[in-house]
């Protein structure tokens, strides 16, 4: 072959072999994306002054409640390796004892000084699977802490800590046990048993002391179950992927269907007492009447909304709530009637919260917004990408 | 845009959900048998364009020798050689941009594929939540499946093999890369010239590496995808046009493989005669790598015609059967 022969085939591959180097790592970014959060959707506690939340980037922020100026420097988390998940945070924090507890996707629990946000503790799910995460919120309970975690593709676990330390107290499933399923929720605890549901379609009840399973067997239901459940009076509320919503009876785990949606249930339900109130990713929401034990209403009575994939809340008799229609809705609790609607700036898929008459939001185009119920008027909002 | 991308969803993304969910259903909740059959029935409908394509690129892989004489003969005219071309593809039944169309056509079917397996893999809160939109409310039994078991072989699907380390992961891609050398092994056809033949086998190594290393990248199910789908692709080039690259070159070929001379016999195709029949060798390899050039027999030139030009018939290429001597 002539010099400029392998010229002109030099040229070519390098000019394959760079088109093949571009290609892989536009890919890579493509890859790293599926496992990595795209979104995540903390939502928000109040505590005293301070309203805390945590981002897609794994930043723990305390906002002033009142003003939403921002606090002290935000927390980051360490940013994640190439095999392990995103830093980012579904679960919203909680606040015990000083501390703000949070879970990260990437399967760390965080306890941090609430007034500095320093001194981090941390505790990572001792898995060496390669798809642990925690999705849910880090409950405390007296002088420990649980919380559900994703260990591999199809086993999830319960840890209970010791909320001064860190340090494992014990953990369920025991090994060898028969799994769970991936657990992306959080667990409600009450007398100091813990209740959550998994995808392996199971609601468990969990002693706390030790970690042993309070019902004589797990509670199968049909379908998937995300939604943390409700305790109202001895029973839990929850729906699940099979579009069916349950009672529960948390003595025995024994299940009632009470009525269907069109899509899967993922919110955790709320309640006023009078009714339950239960969100459906088909954009309906529904209030199940405790008294009469029928369904009372379902807003919109007609159509179809978008996803709601964020929970309710209740306040003064209202019910509200905001989806994937970037807008907050404001129902009368006892007649599902629209009070009144407000536009957001994104959807929301974070949990909302009520503190007084003002509930916060979270929406997923990271802005914080504070809207006073009272007033109808927004209180203040501030993007999270802003504060540095 | 935004009702390009529900038109998209609703025609490609939704219905291949669907379909690999319901095939997991039938399947026994094996994710991975489920892909297989996925693809061996995406395959089976993309049948027709599949051997349209390899048709009209063997068709033009043969006309090679005479379009290169056309153009060394009008390199100075261009609008001559334009419409000598035009006129050759028009006598031999050849749409040059025809082998793009089903090229074109599959693409969104691939691309789409890539997408319902990610679907229903998913890795985040919110793409398991977008799963929920994505299925078809009145396709019974869909919702209790979800979320579907990953697991097949030991390999967890939704891994890239990269992150998964299993052996059978990293055979797997080997196998992709594998597959794809074999079926653009079968697909080259014979080069006239010996920079394309150059480039030819330059990419017969390029391609395959480049697709294992993409492979490293992608969550195994995908990978599954890709080995079925070569293996698949392999078969239906068979069918069509034989072993093609694959065949044995004949002793008497002497040392060079990249064009047919005179004095061997042609490698018999599935295509038949069609076309190689048709065409006068263009060039003559002496065996040293130099080339001599065939008296042109087309007449066009007016001066050179020297020999009896072969009849130019068109003939039907024959489907499947075997080979026909020559």
């Amino acid at each position: 072959m002539t010099r400029s022969g392998h010229r002109v085939r030099g040229r070519r591959a390098a000019l394959l072999l760079a088109g093949a180097l571009l290609a892989i790592a536009a890919l890579a970014g493509c890859t790293q994306s599926r496992s990595a959060a795209s979104q995540s959707w903390s939502g928000i506690v109040v505590d005293g002054a301070n309203v805390y939340v945590g981002t897609r980037e794994g930043r723990v922020i305390q906002l002033n409640a009142a003003t939403g100026a921002p606090g002290v420097a935000p927390y980051e988390a360490p940013a994640a390796s190439r095999n392990e998940a995103s830093p980012a945070f579904y679960g919203t924090p909680t606040v015990s004892g000083g501390r703000v507890l949070v879970g990260g996707y990437q399967g760390i629990v965080y306890s941090l000084d609430a007034a500095t946000l320093s001194g981090a503790l941390t505790y990572e799910i001792p898995s060496s699977g390669l798809t642990k995460g925690i999705a849910g919120s880090v409950v405390p309970a007296g002088d420990a802490l649980v919380v559900a975690a994703t260990e591999d593709a199809n086993q999830g676990r319960l840890y209970v800590l010791e909320a001064a330390s860190l340090t494992e107290r014990c953990r369920y499933p025991a090994a060898g046990a028969e799994p769970t399923g991936q657990l992306w929720t959080t667990p409600v605890v009450v007398d100091g048993v813990a209740y959550f549901g998994g995808l392996g379609h199971k609601l468990h009840a969990v002693d706390l002391a030790d970690c042993s399973l309070a019902w004589a067997q797990p509670t199968q239901l049909d379908g998937a179950i995300v939604a943390p459940p409700l305790a109202v009076d001895g029973m839990l509320y929850l729906g699940a992927f099979d579009r069916t919503f349950y009672a529960v009876d948390m003595a025995t785990g024994a299940a009632q269907a009470l009525f269907e949606g069109e899509g899967w249930f993922w919110a955790q339900p709320a309640t006023d007492g009078a009714r339950v109130y239960a969100a459906n990713l088909d954009g309906h929401l529904h209030a199940y009447d405790l008294t009469s034990g029928a369904l009372a209403w379902t807003y919109p009575a007609k159509g179809k909304g978008d996803p709601i994939v964020s929970a309710p809340v209740v306040v003064d008799g209202q019910v509200v709530f905001a989806s994937d229609s970037e807008v907050l809705t404001v129902l009368d609790g006892a007649t599902g009637a629209l009070q009144w609607d407000r536009k957001l700036t994104a959807k929301v898929r974070a949990p909302l919260t009520a503190a007084g008459s003002v509930v916060y939001i979270h929406a997923l185009d990271e802005t914080v917004s504070a809207v006073d119920l009272a007033t109808k008027r927004l209180v203040w909002d501030r993007n999270l990408d802003d504060v540095k | 845009m935004e009702f390009l991308g529900l038109l998209w969803n609703e025609v490609v993304t939704r219905p291949m959900t669907n379909s690999l969910l319901l095939l997991y259903v039938l399947l026994a909740s094996n994710l991975g048998l489920a892909i297989i059959a996925f693809t061996v029935v995406v395959r089976g409908l993309t049948y027709p364009l599949v051997v349209r394509q390899l048709r009209q690129t063997r068709k033009l892989q043969a006309l090679q020798p005479r379009i290169k004489e056309l153009n060394e003969r009008h390199k100075n005219n261009p609008q001559v050689r334009g419409q000598e071309m035009m006129k050759l593809y028009r006598e031999m039944g050849v749409n040059p941009i025809g082998c793009l169309g089903p090229m074109v056509i599959q693409m969104p079917i691939f691309i789409g594929l890539f997408w319902a397996i990610n679907n229903v893999l998913p890795f985040t809160p919110e793409n398991l939540a977008g799963l929920s939109g994505r299925m078809y409310g009145w396709l019974p039994h869909l919702d209790a499946i979800v979320p579907v078991n990953r697991g097949f072989l030991g390999m967890d699907l939704a891994l890239e093999p990269m992150r998964s380390g299993s052996i059978l992961g990293y055979a797997l891609v080997g196998l992709s890369g594998l597959t794809m050398y074999v079926q653009q092994k079968m697909t080259q056809g014979p080069s006239m010239d010996p920079q394309q033949a150059s480039t030819q086998r330059m990419m017969l190594f390029m391609f395959p590496v480049m697709f294992g290393m993409f492979s490293l990248f992608f969550p195994l199910g995908l990978v599954i995808y890709w080995v079925a789908s070569n293996l698949i692709g392999i078969v239906m080039q068979y069918l069509v046009t034989g072993r093609g690259g694959l065949a044995p070159v004949p002793a008497a070929a002497g040392a060079s493989r990249q064009a047919p001379s005179p004095s061997r016999p042609r490698r018999p195709s599935r295509m038949g005669p069609t076309l190689s029949g048709a065409l006068p060798p263009a060039k003559e390899h002496n065996g040293d790598g130099a080339t001599a050039q065939e008296p042109d027999q087309d007449g066009e030139d007016g001066g050179r015609s020297g020999g009896a030009r072969p009849p130019r018939t068109r003939r039907r290429p024959r489907r499947g059967g075997g080979r026909r001597p020559q």
